[in-house]
């Protein structure tokens, strides 16, 4: 395809429904389908102003040519410390080149697009990236090995003297086992029709649950205005989960990678969730609820209540103050976590029921200073 | 620039004091009334805690500045202790930390004006749920612990106030790496000389402030932080500010911190913070956001 070498090409609007050839994948990341329309696919092609290499997404600045005037655009990409894991760089695209960038467009109807494909005047495609999650497609081949485990035993659920890492989830969503919908990694549904099948929702539940994916999943508290990843959603995020084992204090730094990166505790002194022992905690709605851990052989079996009304589950999936939930940990062998949450919540659900998944390692590093907060001024 | 309003500034200050509100024990004025520190198995003492006897760092007052005021910035509304009362103290023996006086700190003339503006204003990054650094990240309100991970050769600065965040120190006798990508809390390397840990940061973005009054800096800060546990109950705190960009020379304070027993308990910016409707995307979209100067 040639390419125009003056600000002369006018704005293409692609038509609506996807051609063989032209038919564009929205990267299902998160935010895009949010904020973008996958039935507005747009072409666009513009001088290079500015490259903002910034979290929580990088964005470059175009100036397109339309009817002889030249108008601000601006292209969404992944986070820097997505884009940089593909070997990109704030340098990789140059001030004052011209770029030609297809995807979708905003859904307020701003001058915006996803940058689901960024070439440069030479063809040469840059800032792609593999498809999401990005991080774990980028996991080096490692020989395997055996579980790491501490004098007395016990699986380390963190590395050994002189290594280090952290999880990478394998997936994004939460749904019952062997429920099999389709959904985007955010959580989004192909079809809402598949909604009942998500997970055993009460009827009210259910209603709520069709609403926020109706509305695709906008004003989701964790990302509005960068609260927890709280409940089973700091499992599930691509900027990982770090646990860092506080033996002699019997208790567990948990890391979130992504969201606000924040941390919380779980305890494994044996204290009881309704424990005065939680002191300022007790009696109170958290976002991480109260968590108390045992071994059950190799298993952690971490058992948590007390959480607050004040986050989604992740996919917009409802949830009440009466969540009780079970997770067990378990790492069969050192690159790999298996994970496992029964949610019993009589509030919002006519059972408890249970999701899996794994997650891999991450080694040789620790979760990269990512704020939710970036975002916000 | 924009004159705070006095209703703003009233709620800003409320919000301010009300998230340094904390249990702190009162200002312990010798040896008397403090015990000796634990140590581990090796001897050294334990900066943080230890089975049977949890708690965290506070410093007095919650929110302890790096100098003393002995003159106000014009407009001001950061509140003090006069600087009479400082020397009073100190002629009774009382063991106030050696502050620097604010008319010595070596600002760069850049750096004293927006030193001022800020303190007119005090739209600290920390109030809007931003991670700090330095100082203010090590003092904060409702404690702070110091963890060591002696497998990973780190020890850990987890805050429970603020927006929860935390800093690593690597303690394997690494450097600095080349190309450091500044960050909110930089790159933290540090050993022990004695009792006292000493700890090397670099690579600080400029989005941070590192004391709460606001004191600026550039990407070319580096501060070296020294942990004393000189009791039970109390911490030393000494910090140089190394800032070539900012200031005209290195400067040196710090402070004391107090031991308060109990659990850490999660504490959520977005939820308790008086002033988190200083963040974009909150329900409070009619705040005045035209201050020019920022963060």
């Amino acid at each position: 395809m040639s390419f125009h070498s003056r600000l002369s090409r006018p704005l293409i609007a692609l038509a609506a429904t996807c051609a063989a050839l032209l038919c564009l994948s929205v990267q299902a990341h998160h935010g895009a389908i949010t904020k973008f329309d996958p039935n507005q696919p747009t072409a666009i092609e513009g001088r290079v102003t500015r490259v903002d290499w910034a979290n929580p997404h990088v964005h470059l600045f175009l100036l397109v040519s339309e009817n002889g005037e030249d108008l601000p655009w601006y292209v969404e990409l992944e986070s820097p410390k997505l884009l940089e894991l593909n070997g990109w760089n704030e340098e990789s695209v140059s001030i004052g080149e011209i770029v030609r960038v297809q995807g979708p467009r905003a859904r307020d109807g701003s001058r915006q697009v996803w940058g689901d494909s960024v070439l440069k005047a030479d063809g040469s495609s840059v800032m792609h990236t593999e498809r999401y999650p990005t991080v774990l497609s980028s996991l080096p081949e490692r020989p395997a090995e055996a579980t790491p485990r501490w004098p007395d035993g016990k699986p380390r659920l963190g590395a050994p003297p002189g290594r280090s890492g952290y999880w990478i989830p394998t997936v994004n969503t939460l749904q019952e086992d062997g429920a099999n919908v389709a959904m985007a990694p955010n959580g989004l549904l192909e079809n809402i029709a598949d909604a009942p099948r998500v997970a055993p929702l009460q009827e009210w539940a259910l209603r709520l649950y069709e609403v926020r994916q109706r509305n695709f999943l906008q004003n989701d508290p964790t990302y509005l205005e960068c609260r927890p990843p709280a409940g089973p959603r700091k499992f599930l995020d691509p900027y990982g989960i770090q646990l860092l084992e506080d033996k002699p204090l019997e208790r567990i730094f948990v890391i979130a990678g992504g969201g606000n990166h924040d941390w919380h505790l779980i305890y494994t002194d044996g204290r009881a969730l309704d424990s005065e022992e939680f002191q300022l905690d007790a009696g109170n709605l958290l976002y991480y609820g109260r968590n108390s851990a045992r071994w059950e052989g190799d298993t952690l079996v971490i058992e948590s209540e007390g959480y607050n009304e004040k986050f989604w589950l992740p996919g917009g999936l409802p949830h009440s103050d009466l969540m009780h939930a079970t997770e067990r940990l378990t790492r069969v062998d050192y690159d790999t976590m298996e994970y496992e949450i029964t949610i019993d919540d009589p509030g919002t659900y006519t059972r408890p029921w249970k999701a899996s998944w794994t997650l891999k390692w991450l080694e040789g590093a620790d979760p990269s200073e990512h704020y939710c907060q970036d975002n916000r001024l | 620039m924009q004159a705070v309003s006095p209703l703003r500034a009233l709620v800003l200050m409320l919000g301010l004091s009300l998230t340094t509100m904390s249990t702190a024990q009162p200002p312990l004025t010798g040896p008397a009334q403090e015990t000796p520190p634990p140590r581990d198995a090796n001897g050294r003492v334990i900066l943080g805690s230890a089975p049977g006897n949890v708690g965290s760092w506070e410093g007095f007052g919650t929110r302890p500045m790096l100098t003393f005021f002995d003159e106000i910035p014009r407009g001001s509304i950061i509140a003090y202790t006069p600087y009479e009362e400082i020397l009073a103290m100190q002629e009774r023996g009382e063991d106030i930390f050696p502050k620097i006086k604010l008319s010595e700190v070596p600002f760069q003339p850049w750096a004293r004006a927006l030193f001022e503006a800020r303190s007119r204003t005090r739209f600290e990054p920390y109030t809007r749920c931003k991670p700090s650094a330095g100082p203010r990240e090590v003092a904060t309100a409702y404690g702070t612990q110091f963890v060591e991970f002696p497998d990973m050769q780190k020890i850990y600065i987890f805050p429970t106030g603020g927006p929860r965040h935390f800093r690593e120190i690597w303690m394997d006798g690494r450097g600095h790496p080349e190309n450091l990508k500044p960050s909110y809390h930089g790159h933290s390397i540090g050993h022990w000389e004695g009792d006292t840990l000493v700890v090397d940061t670099v690579g600080f973005n400029e989005k941070m402030w590192f004391d709460a009054e606001g004191s600026p800096h550039t990407e070319q800060l580096h501060l070296v932080e020294r942990f004393t546990r000189i009791s039970q109950e109390r911490l030393k705190y000494e910090v140089t500010i190394d800032d070539p960009g900012a200031y005209t020379r290195p400067w040196s304070s710090g402070f004391y911190m107090t031991w308060t027993p109990g659990e850490s308990f999660q504490f959520v910016c977005q939820d308790q913070n008086m002033a988190y409707d200083l963040m974009l995307g909150t329900e409070y979209q009619n705040m005045d956001r035209s201050q020019p100067i920022f963060p």
